[in-house]
């Protein structure tokens, strides 16, 4: 290896030397306190955006399910309705004379 | 403060407790980060994101360790954890490029960071040696960082990464013969 770069190399592998810690933010802190509200807040936020999404969502599912209910139940009595009209006629023209 | 004393304040969530923690452990978490991360904004970011990590998760801590040890810990995975997410970007701005966008532009990969810690005189080759630490596998960077700029003992790094003595000193050795060729590939080029 080339003197020149062997003496960069080492050099640098040395340019740690009495190297000294580096000093936080002094507010750091506060930042930090700062930063956990701000979460706090959010997840806040979030928790009543997700409920009153959730809220919406059990509101026209009960209507829908209100409606499939109202919807069979008419159904239903339409049904009665059709087979105690169909056997009263064919009943009625059994007694034609 | 003594170490058991201080744990069960901060489980109680009392301020001023953990505010004692801030400030003994801010500048150790700092330093740590700022060696893998190699920038001052995002080192501070994440340093505030370690200690909020230690205050919420307090109750998880076991004793199984010193304190410090697991603050080490949390500061490095998140340090690593930031490095990963940025190579990530990193590479989408690449593909970005190629397709010609003009409006990214490739981060400069070469030697930028200077550490504030550094004498005046090594400044220079600092930046270089720093450089190619980023290079470095992360387990040699982690041991690297932690004995040779956050000046933690041999037993003090095996306790944060949790590996043996013998393990650091192997990552060491590996960790300065790769720093060795990195230079030299480094300075035939630049010299």
């Amino acid at each position: 290896m080339n003197k020149n770069i062997e003496h960069n190399v080492n050099k640098t592998l040395q340019s740690l030397d009495g190297i000294e810690r580096a000093a936080s933010n002094p507010f750091l802190y506060g930042k930090v306190m700062s930063r956990m509200q701000a979460k706090k807040t959010e997840y806040i936020y979030n928790g009543k955006v997700v409920f009153r999404f959730a809220l919406v969502v059990v509101v026209l599912a009960g209507f829908n399910f209100y409606t499939i209910y109202k919807k069979e139940k008419s159904e239903k009595e339409k049904m009665i309705s059709e087979a105690f009209a169909n056997e009263y006629f064919n009943n009625s023209r059994t007694f034609e004379y | 403060m003594e170490e058991s004393h201080l744990i069960s304040l901060i489980k109680k969530k009392d301020e001023s407790a953990f505010k004692y923690l801030v400030e003994t452990y801010s500048d150790r978490v700092y330093n740590t980060v700022l060696s893998f991360v190699q920038h001052a904004e995002d080192a501070e970011d994440i340093a505030q994101e370690v200690f909020i990590e230690v205050y919420q998760s307090i109750d998880k801590f076991k004793n199984e360790s010193k304190l410090f040890t697991w603050i080490y810990r949390i500061a490095v995975s998140k340090s690593l954890d930031h490095l990963k997410s940025k190579k990530r970007k990193k590479r989408f701005a690449f593909v970005q490029s190629l397709f010609g966008d003009e409006g990214i532009s490739l981060l400069a990969d070469k030697p930028h960071f200077e550490h504030p810690g550094v004498l005046l005189e090594n400044k220079e080759h600092s930046k270089v040696l720093f450089f190619a630490i980023s290079k470095l596998p992360e387990n040699q960077q982690t041991v690297f960082n932690l004995n040779k700029v956050e000046g933690l003992s041999y037993n003090e790094v095996s306790g944060v990464m949790q590996v043996s003595v013998s393990s650091v000193e192997s990552l060491l050795f590996r960790a300065n013969q790769n720093l060795k060729k990195l230079l030299e590939n480094y300075y035939q080029k630049n010299l």
